[in-house]
């Protein structure tokens, strides 16, 4: 369990948009609201987890903290600083503290490059020394044999190729990594080998990872805390034991309860959901969820409902819960 | 009147063969099992472990070039349709037996409507009226729960959304009111909240229509919810086969049990037990057991001849030699 709870990055009011279509001779006002004004920590040596059905902006929100896509507005503060605010080259320079591991391993990886040159790129591009050294250490930390180091991406499995990945985004000694899906194109079997190698690394590296997943029972077991996204805002957010002991939103009842869970014998009440995520490009006004929430009321069509901490820890962002406190 | 003494669906030692450049591959090898009316069998397996090769066999959507051959037998209520006649195929495709297949962007044509590809069904098959055939569709739309249906069946696939899409699937599969149902990963490209809603419906219409239902997946989880029956399969061979409470209560060959080890349980932070290991390279395979390599409690004859699916309690059946008659064997020599 974490103690302390020393800030590594602060998000505020982060907000992203794609304007749609629209051609040289046609404007086109139409845009995707991926992103709304979302604000969260996250602390020192913890695992945040991230939540949410696709197009509900997990994705883009771990995009956007790594400046690998800019922001519409907001603030992403890694150690006080505002990356959003970094000049090119100081961004250069920042972004060896944090990397990112995709979510999938054939197409991450250059098809032309060996292992070695493929994790020691970016040593070579921040002309670490000692690179040969540094590159044997990374690769016995992910567990790929040493006399793999000569060959092509095309000759590993899936998990093999994620373990690569994985220590290309090590290279450098980060504290911060985004994962993104990293687990959600490997096998049961395999997906449980590299689940444990980042716990592991997370321990000898002293890392802060947010990891972004659909699946609910992975993030559970492998996050501290989660936030739980519906179409581009928090929803919840909370320790992940919380979350599944004490959900609060409706929607992350209704999330936790269709997980198909491996045991015939395990009798629940399922809360069902009706119809489909509505379009980003047309958000429901009001809370965002109330077109599908078996409880809402009118008061939920009209006002955007804030994250409000309905206990310590417990984030919530919803009219009913809200009142059920006073 | 379907026969009640035949059951729905008997594959006998399925056994489906590419050759390549590197040598003869066998993607399913020797596969049997029942699938009675109103039943669902679970085939799970990981990548590459021949569970949607099997249903392709099934459907003889394989093994009609030079380099492909499927043997064994399939006997769908008595008949083998590995004996048929490509055009008397055709007749049972779409209509005795239907496919719904893990993409519904790929599985539906993008250029005509979702009524039209629905009413194409009835029109060929029973030869319906184009106007039988489309108040048919519009009434399959409807079904399978999509809201506004009449002008839902003038919309093309674009226009739906991922599991609605999917929707639309299942109301061309059940159109022709197949005896048998095969679901190849119907929800893997689906949302959570919308694999729940199509898990539900699949349940429905196997309860209404009394039809079987072959489901393929890899979702452990998603077997747990919906199957009766279930079949692990590893490198293309069935290595264990059991109700499915007895298969998540009490597992017995050392995949599936590795398999439950590793996935991670709601509520249990306790370190994961992965598989150590890859799974094989069907190029590679030994004449033992497949899983041998990878195996906690391997003994020297599962590295020579791979053993035999056993009966080992009621209806449950094994190949591995830790149990059963082989188990004795194994001991002796």
């Amino acid at each position: 369990m974490l103690t302390n709870h020393e800030e590594l990055v602060r998000v505020e009011n982060l907000t992203k948009h794609f304007s749609l279509g629209g051609s040289y001779f046609t404007k086109n006002k139409e845009t995707i609201r991926a992103v709304e004004d979302l604000s969260f920590s996250v602390y020192k040596g913890e695992t945040l987890g991230i939540v949410g059905e696709s197009g509900c902006g997990k994705s883009t929100t771990g995009r956007l903290l790594l400046r690998l896509m800019e922001a519409t507005s907001g603030s992403v503060f890694f150690e006080g600083d505002n990356i959003l605010d970094l000049s090119k080259e100081e961004l250069r320079a920042k972004r060896q503290d944090f990397q990112m591991i995709f979510q999938d391993p054939y197409a991450s990886l250059n098809p032309r490059m060996t292992v070695e040159e493929l994790i020691s790129e970016p040593l070579r591009t921040y002309k670490v020394k000692d690179r040969k050294d540094r590159l044997l250490k990374l690769v016995d930390a992910v567990g790929i044999p040493k006399d793999y180091l000569t060959r092509y991406p095309h000759e590993f499995s899936g998990g093999q190729r994620q373990r690569i990945g994985i220590a290309r985004s090590l290279a450098l000694n980060p504290k911060f990594i985004v994962a993104d899906e990293p687990v959600a194109a490997l096998d049961v079997s395999i997906q449980a080998q590299i689940i444990n190698l980042m716990k592991d690394l997370q321990d000898e590296f002293d890392l802060t990872y947010l990891f972004i997943a659909h699946d609910l029972s992975v993030i559970e077991y492998i996050s501290d805390r989660i936030a739980v996204m519906y179409l581009g805002s928090i929803v919840e957010l909370t320790t992940s034991d919380r979350l599944y002991e004490n959900p609060l939103h409706p929607y992350t009842q209704a999330l936790i309860s269709a997980i198909p869970i491996p045991d015939p014998s395990f009798l629940r009440e399922k809360i069902k959901l009706n119809g489909d995520i509505p379009s980003p490009m047309n958000p429901p006004a009001g809370c965002k969820f109330h077109t599908r929430c078996p409880l809402a009321k009118d008061i939920c069509k009209q006002i955007v409902p804030q994250l409000i901490e309905v206990e310590p820890e417990h984030f919530v962002a919803c009219h009913i819960v809200e009142e059920s406190l006073i | 009147m379907p026969d009640v003494k035949k059951p729905l669906l008997e594959v006998k030692s399925l056994t489906t063969s590419f050759r390549t450049d590197r040598g003869v591959v066998r993607p399913v090898d020797d596969v049997s099992f029942t699938i009675e009316y109103g039943q669902i069998l679970g085939i799970v397996g990981e990548s590459g472990s021949g569970k949607s090769m099997t249903s392709q066999s099934i459907l003889r959507l394989v093994g009609n070039r030079k380099s492909e051959k499927v043997a064994g037998e399939v006997l769908f209520e008595g008949q083998n349709l590995l004996e048929l006649k490509e055009k008397q195929m055709q007749k049972i495709r779409g209509k005795e037996i239907s496919l719904i297949a893990q993409d519904p962007m790929t599985s539906l044509n993008p250029v005509y409507s979702v009524g039209n590809q629905i009413a194409e069904v009835p029109f060929i098959h029973e030869k319906s009226s184009k106007k039988n055939s489309w108040e048919k569709a519009v009434a399959m739309i409807k079904r399978v729960g999509i809201p506004s249906a009449e002008v839902r069946a003038t919309q093309y696939p674009h226009e739906f959304s991922g599991g609605m899409r999917q929707r639309g699937v299942i109301a061309m599969a059940l159109a022709g009111n197949p005896k048998l149902l095969i679901a190849d990963e119907p929800t893997t490209a689906l949302d959570v909240t919308i694999q729940a809603q199509i898990l539900e419906l699949i349940r429905d219409l196997r309860d209404e229509t009394g039809a079987g239902i072959m489901l393929i997946t890899h979702d452990l989880g998603v077997v747990a919810e919906l199957c009766d029956q279930v079949a692990v399969m590893y490198a293309g061979k069935i290595v264990e086969k059991a109700p499915v409470e007895d298969l998540f209560s009490e597992p017995k060959h050392p995949y599936t049990k590795g398999l439950l080890a590793s996935l991670p349980k709601l509520g249990d932070k306790a370190r994961l037990t992965p598989i150590p290991g890859q799974p094989p390279n069907l190029h590679h395979l030994s004449t033992g057991c497949a899983f041998a390599d990878r195996c906690p409690f391997v003994m020297d004859v599962c590295k020579v001849v791979h053993p035999n699916l056993q009966e080992d309690g009621p209806e449950h059946e094994v190949a591995c030699y830790l149990y059963g008659e082989e188990e004795r064997h194994a001991n002796e020599s």
